[in-house]
């Protein structure tokens, strides 16, 4: 018990840098948030361009007037079946300091201002699920959001590295 | 006389004249005479070495002036031992410079922005004033070419004494200083003078370049030279002016006080004194605005999203169906601006050859001027306008060509005395248009390409086993093998070959191709063509399957509807396409990249044949849908670089299509 109090304490200290508002949306049944300050803008579906030996998250291209962006299905990323285009689907660009990507998400929700109270440490469940692209779980309105470190996601260094990922994974699964 | 002088006069030493030797030994015993010590010694052998010069030859003559140049810079760095108050500086050129490194601090008081522009602008002025030097080398009497080259160096003066860069400043001030007489007719033009004001300009881009690095308060490393350029103009300044030695105030176009602190006041100053050499730069230099590139680059996107937002309303059903001519008539309207706004916006992004240009006639000024060669530079075409993207690209090429051309195309000055030829070479450097493209031509008069030396090579390198049937053309051509050049005895013999495969491969680059024409003993040209932009691609529209790429036109070399009987397989597995009586191998794209609803049967889609040499091969799709031109776009950052794939470009319906990459592709087949 004494532990759990001091990680507690540990916590509310830290999660100031994290509160703020979140947009979020939905992969599947789950609800996740990135900080709107990331969002350029959200984007209904339009056509994708498949780019070939890109990993398999890599959705394709679309062309953002006049500019090319790569779009990332983020159920693909971690882990979850590809995504379905229907009426819902949309495409929130991200844009980082480093780079600009869409990320395809099953449903856009809401914009909610996550308090730091509401924000708690994402739990560990092992190596089966990967839980470092969290920034940790938000719980407003009896709902829990599951809050992204998106630049994480986006710059990880398995979707810089295509060539390397096309040349082991692609032709491991073909 | 001392020992800067001394050196100074030894650099501009012309070989070949003999009384300037003359006084030159003169002034070198008198020299000698006063000297002490190991100094005086050091003089003697100075002494002698040029006594023994009497039955010289030219060549001779010029390796015994880098002798003395090195005997003197003994000779100086003794005296800096031996004499302690002054303080001898090592002149350039002949002489290593001494590695000392001097730092000067950017003031604080402007910003980033007003150092930016600065800069800019200097820089403009020294390319300025660099090419009337340049000019003004040939044309000595041209008071206008004369006032550029002062104008350059006062506002270089000017404004950088205006945010307080004193090094600048000074370089600048002296130069102007040097020049001043020259321009009011006392003195006339040396090639001393010009080759000062060259290294006042090399030194003040130098610094300039370095300023760019570095913001506001910090510090710059003064680049090596600094001070002994200071000295060298100097005592260029008294040498020439005996009797105003310190009499800065006879020079009436520079403010005698260097430490002016109100810059802006002395150049209001000395521009009312000279209002012909401020009110010309309006008449000379073109009105242009300065426009940042990603500003640009964003027009021309925004531009091609307008190209294709006004197709797709000209192809909407309610127009195509011609129920409503009204309509139809104001749309192809639009249309027709928003094309001629297309076009305008492609122009923005080129710019006149005139900067490379003259880059390169000051190289092959320096390189003639070190290899003791007498060369006639001459440009034509530099305001064909290229991309601004290819300015660079172009430039390598260009140098590496000129180089070869001083170096080992021209003959020596004997050399072609002997054979009859005007002293004076020629290197000529032509820009053109030609059936939409564009090209560069540099030509020289000297010995040309030995047939025979490169047969003999290429036969020696076991690149051919006979060289009887192939034409001069071909023979050409090999030169530009990698490795085939470096060889000694080619460079030597021959004299061509320097890196030209270097020059082959930024040719390349630039997707053009390069030609050689040569006649022994009567000179050789290299002409090279290439597209006016590297932005715009022509491509085909090839579909594999419900997915469409395009194909760069200049990769493809035909496409072919196979039948049964030109196709072979080994091993049941790889295939080869019988190509007038030339085995290919097939690559199928649509396995490369995984495309499950393709066409799979060989006969029902289209092989194009793509690639050169080795790497030809026969690239299976399922069909050739139409030509297209499409600007050429990186995918994004967040993918770095996918193989077979040279970028993207957005197609007419405003999708992305992707542009491939046919090296690319085969190295990904043959890595299967």
């Amino acid at each position: 018990m004494k532990n759990a109090s001091a990680v507690n304490k540990n916590q509310s200290e830290r999660v100031d840098s994290r509160a703020g508002k979140y947009l979020t949306f939905f992969l599947s049944s789950e609800e996740y948030g990135v900080e709107i300050l990331k969002v350029q803008e959200i984007i209904g579906r339009m056509p994708i361009t498949p780019v070939p030996l890109t990993s398999k998250y890599i959705r394709g291209v679309i062309n953002l007037r006049g500019k090319i962006h790569p779009i990332m299905d983020l159920k693909v990323k971690f882990g979850m079946e590809q995504t379905i285009i229907t009426e819902e689907t949309c495409i929130i660009v991200i844009n980082t300091s480093s780079l600009m990507m869409g990320i395809l998400v099953d449903k856009v929700s809401e914009v909610v201002n996550v308090m730091s109270g509401d924000i708690e440490d994402t739990p560990s469940f092992g190596a089966d699920v990967e839980t470092e692209y969290l920034l940790g779980v938000g719980k407003t309105g009896g709902r829990i959001r599951l809050l992204l470190d998106i630049e994480k996601v986006i710059t990880a260094s398995d979707v810089i590295n295509l060539k390397k990922a096309t040349c082991g994974e692609n032709e491991a699964e073909i | 006389m001392d020992l800067n002088h001394l050196a100074i006069s030894l650099i501009e030493l012309d070989p070949e004249n003999i009384s300037d030797l003359d006084v030159f030994k003169k002034s070198l015993v008198l020299a000698q005479k006063k000297a002490r010590g190991k100094v005086k010694d050091i003089l003697g052998q100075a002494c002698a070495e040029i006594e023994s010069w009497s039955g010289y030859d030219l060549e001779s003559r010029r390796a015994g002036i880098v002798r003395l140049g090195e005997l003197l810079e003994q000779a100086m760095e003794f005296g800096v031992e031996n004499s302690s108050g002054a303080k001898p500086k090592n002149p350039k050129a002949v002489l290593p410079e001494k590695m000392k490194s001097l730092k000067f601090t950017l003031s604080d008081e402007f910003d980033a922005d007003l150092l930016n522009e600065f800069i800019v602008e200097s820089m403009e002025c020294s390319n300025m004033a660099e090419s009337a030097i340049l000019d003004w080398e040939k044309d000595p009497n041209n008071q206008e070419l004369l006032n550029t080259i002062f104008r350059g160096f006062h506002t270089i003066k000017g404004t950088s004494s205006f945010i307080n860069l004193d090094c600048v400043k000074d370089v600048a001030h002296k130069a102007e200083s040097m020049l001043v007489r020259v321009r009011d007719g006392q003195e006339s033009f040396t090639r001393g003078h010009a080759d000062l004001s060259l290294k006042s300009l090399d030194m003040t881009k130098s610094i300039l370049e370095r300023m760019k690095t570095s913001g506001p308060g910090q510090q710059i490393e003064l680049p090596l030279g600094y001070e002994e350029l200071l000295d060298a103009l100097k005592n260029f300044i008294s040498g020439t002016r005996d009797s105003h030695v310190n009499d800065p105030s006879s020079e009436p176009a520079v403010k005698p006080e260097p430490r002016e602190k109100l810059a802006r006041k002395d150049e209001e100053a000395s521009a009312d004194q000279f209002p012909a050499a401020s009110s010309a730069p309006d008449q000379i230099v073109e009105s242009t605005v300065r426009v940042k590139i990603d500003r640009l680059d964003k027009l021309l996107d925004t531009v091609g999203e307008l190209v294709i937002a006004q197709t797709m309303v000209g192809q909407d059903e309610l127009i195509v169906s011609g129920k409503h001519r009204e309509l139809s008539k104001k749309i192809s309207h639009a249309g027709k601006i928003v094309r001629e706004l297309q076009d305008l916006s492609m122009i923005l992004r080129m710019v006149p050859l005139k900067g490379t240009f003259q880059k390169m006639a000051r190289l092959a000024r320096d390189l003639s001027q070190k290899n003791g060669k007498r060369v006639n530079f001459t440009a034509e075409g530099e305001d064909i306008e290229i991309d601004r993207n290819m300015v660079d690209m172009v430039a390598d090429p260009l140098i590496h060509l000129i180089r070869n051309a001083v170096d080992h195309g021209i003959e020596t000055p004997e050399e072609r005395r002997r054979l009859g030829k005007s002293e004076d070479a020629l290197i000529c450097l032509t820009a053109g248009h030609v059936e939409g493209s564009i090209m560069l031509t540099v030509w020289d008069d000297g010995r040309g390409l030995s047939r025979q030396k490169i047969v003999d090579k290429a036969i020696s390198r076991g690149l051919i086993d006979s060289a009887e049937r192939m034409t001069d053309q071909e023979v050409w051509q090999m030169i530009f093998q990698p490795g085939f050049s470096t060889a000694e005895q080619v460079t030597e013999v021959s004299g061509r070959g320097v890196g030209l495969d270097v020059v082959c491969q930024a040719v390349d680059a630039l997707r053009g191709r390069i030609e050689v024409q040569s006649s022994e003993g009567q000179g050789c040209a290299f002409i090279m063509r290439m597209p006016l932009t590297m932005a715009i691609t022509d491509g085909m529209v090839v579909r594999v399957g419900s997915q469409r790429y395009i194909l760069p036109i200049a990769n493809i070399q035909k496409a072919v509807r196979p039948v049964e009987t030109d196709i072979h397989t080994v091993n049941q597995r790889a295939e080869m396409l019988d190509f007038r009586g030339e085995l290919l191998p097939v690559f199928r794209l649509h396995r490369l990249f995984d495309i499950t609803d393709a066409q799979t049967e060989l006969t029902l889609g289209l092989l194009v044949v793509i690639g050169e040499g080795q790497q030809r091969c026969a690239l299976f799709v399922d069909d050739l849908l139409s030509q297209t031109q499409v600007v050429t776009k990186l995918l994004g950052k967040g993918i770095d670089k996918v193989q077979g794939v040279a970028g993207g470009a957005i197609m007419s319906d405003g999708t992305v299509g992707l542009i491939l990459d046919t090296a690319g592709i085969v190295n990904i087949a043959r890595s299967d």
